[in-house]
């Protein structure tokens, strides 16, 4: 691939469906563009390449209207309905505790009832006087009751029903009112309007305190994908993402040797570990493009290999976002069975035999006058831990396709090290005469799981 | 956020038709892409995402999309070729020759989409299809960004050589095939 200011047509090829995508950063783009204005078999190649992604567009479109039936809609709407869910239990949940305020009530109103016709049989003809200091105990007792627990209710929610709050204020009034109260009826009647509505109340409570937890159990799981995307996005606070993969993740660290290499059982090694793979990971991207917004020539890794081989350089954090993804983001949108184990769409050998290719093809066109194209390629090689992982991959192929493994091996292995220009010249030659790009490349294709 | 029953019924409809196809895009089958999306709407309604309703089509595609990819993951069986209807395509003012060109060349891409690896399939329906960007197609498939591009390139690539191996059997057919299929049809 040729340098920052200039595209080949190899390198329009390998940056096609980021065109396409409009995924290019801004500088890419722009050098693609001045490539595609000068050479129209690149443009043929683009445009039909577009024709195509229209025709796929419109095969898969053209299922929308066939597959949606009244059928389906009614199969969803009746799921949703079905006594089973959650949802019903939920409602169930409601249910009961208003029905443990409707006991409470009744006991209530029991009790008055009894005190009243207590008090009435003890003293039938009993004056107006005191029939009205009992409701007025009686209402000052429930008032009170009532304001209690609607203080209650508001401290638990804010949004607890204000009627019960009027109803209250009405019952103290009344209590100041003694020529209101005429009969124990009526006196029974108000203390059910209060007592009803501080049921309200809290029953409104209890659902406000329901849905408050929930909320906050909802708030939690947020703050676990957010960590989960900010590892992603920003590869920032990765000691709480470790943490976390160490609390939701044990068996995973053992997965993921590479990055977890020598790491024993304790979470701070894992920080320590992740710290250091993400800073890995920063190094390598943050460098390269310093190197390519420098602007000079010999010094800017090419631009399509650059991009691949930081591709694998995130490697290593990324196996730590995909990780977090694939137990929190994931889970919370539906992927409740992740399937990782014999997951064959993750990081495989077709995928190191591609980013094999990829370094060989930046090696092959490095400045030989300047050393800093190999110095990248070796920090790509080292942060991808391709080598070894091109050793790996070679012990699972048929012998004659494991020479070509062992020859790339050795072009990148020889560069590795310290390397002075004629050799250099030497490895770009044999790479060119075994034409090893392509081979890898096919190789790629035949061992693709993906 | 909560759904009222009225609001659930509207997002069926206006999200229905192109999750199902969504689904269907990616497992290649009907009955499977139904039950992926009878289960998203169960999920949407049981526990809604976070956030506005605006966030809602956005939510439910990933999950569509994650489920699509789970059964993929799990059936790891061969694709049965598409019920594929070309009705849609020929609902249109273009001229009777025209529609047999797009029905054609429709017919071909779906068929080339079908003998795709499940793999390849999958990210071309989420990118061509879906629009997903390069981030959330990593997120889906667990994969870095960086790899989403190569992997699409050979997604597509692999899709080219299809059409194009599908192009020249139908060019080396004999005409009276051509013929005889339009006169039975008549």
């Amino acid at each position: 691939m040729n340098t920052m200011e200039q595209f080949t047509c190899d390198d329009i090829s390998a940056v096609l469906s980021g065109l396409l995508d409009g995924e290019l950063d801004e500088r890419r783009q722009h050098v693609a563009d001045v490539h595609l204005a000068k050479c129209e078999r690149c443009r043929t190649m683009v445009n039909e390449a577009e024709e195509l992604d229209a025709e796929v567009r419109a095969s898969v479109s053209a299922r929308e209207e066939a597959c949606w039936s009244d059928e389906l809609e009614r199969r969803i709407l009746l799921s949703i309905n079905d006594p089973v869910t959650e949802w019903r239990s939920q409602r169930r949940l409601r249910i009961s505790a208003w029905s443990g305020w409707a006991t409470a009530i009744a006991a209530l109103i029991m009790v008055a009832f009894l005190l009243v016709f207590e008090n009435g049989g003890s003293n039938s003809g009993g004056s107006a006087e005191d029939i009205n200091r009992l409701a007025s105990s009686n209402t000052n007792t429930n008032a009170n009751s009532g304001a209690h627990r609607d203080v209650q209710a508001k401290g638990v929610n804010e949004g607890a029903s204000s009627e019960a709050v009027a109803a209250n204020r009405s019952v103290v009034e009344d209590e100041g009112d003694d020529s209101v109260v005429s009969s124990d009826e009526k006196l029974i009647d108000e203390n059910r309007f209060a007592l009803n509505d501080d049921a309200n109340a809290n029953d409104n409570s209890e659902e406000g305190s329901v849905k408050g937890d929930a909320d906050a159990g909802a708030s939690d799981a947020v703050t676990v994908n957010d960590s989960g995307f900010t590892a992603i996005d920003l590869l920032g606070d990765y000691s709480s993402i470790s943490s976390r993969l160490a609390v939701f993740v044990p068996d995973e660290r053992s997965a993921s040797a590479p990055l977890f290499e020598g790491n024993e059982e304790s979470a701070s090694e894992t920080d320590r570990e992740a710290e250091s793979a993400i800073d890995s990971s920063r190094v390598a991207s943050g460098g390269m493009v310093g190197d390519d917004e420098g602007g000079g020539g010999g010094e800017g890794v090419e631009v399509a290999g650059n991009a691949e081989l930081n591709d694998g350089n995130v490697e290593g954090a990324s196996d730590v976002a995909l990780r977090l993804a694939s137990v929190d983001g994931p889970a919370d949108e539906g992927d409740d069975e992740v399937v990782s184990s014999e997951d064959d769409w993750r990081y495989g050998t077709d995928d190191v035999l591609f980013n094999a290719a990829v370094a060989l093809h930046a090696l092959a066109d490095a400045n030989v006058d300047s050393f800093s194209d190999v110095r990248e390629i070796n920090q790509a090689l080292e942060y991808d831990d391709l080598l070894d992982k091109l050793a790996e991959s070679r012990e699972e192929m048929r012998s004659e396709d494991a020479s070509i493994v062992d020859r790339a091996w050795a072009a990148l292995e020889w560069v590795s090290g310290p390397v002075d220009q004629a050799q250099l010249v030497r490895v770009q030659e044999m790479i060119a005469d075994e034409n090893l790009v392509n081979r890898l490349e096919t190789l790629s294709d035949e061992y693709g799981t993906y | 956020m909560s759904l009222s029953e009225g609001e659930f019924a509207k997002l069926m409809k206006t999200l229905g038709p192109r999750l199902v196809a969504l689904s269907q895009g990616i497992c290649r089958d009907r009955d499977t892409a139904e039950d992926i999306v009878q289960e998203a709407f169960v999920k949407l309604w049981r526990t809604p995402p976070d956030g506005p309703e605006a966030v809602i089509p956005s939510w439910m595609r990933r999950v569509v999309t994650n489920l699509s990819i789970n059964d993929l993951r799990r059936r790891k069986r061969a694709s049965s070729l598409p019920e594929f209807s070309t009705d849609r395509a020929l609902r249109d003012d273009r001229r009777p020759e025209e529609k047999i060109d797009l029905a054609d060349n429709l017919r071909r891409v779906d068929e080339a989409l079908a003998k795709l690896p499940d793999e390849k399939r999958a990210i071309i329906v989420m990118r061509v299809y879906e629009q997903m960007s390069y981030q959330e197609i990593a997120e889906v498939l667990g994969i870095p960004v960086g790899t989403v591009m190569s992997r699409l390139n050979r997604a597509r690539e692999a899709l080219k050589d299809l059409v194009a191996a599908g192009l020249d059997r139908a060019e080396d057919e004999p005409m009276v095939f051509r013929l005889d299929r339009g006169m039975g049809s008549s």
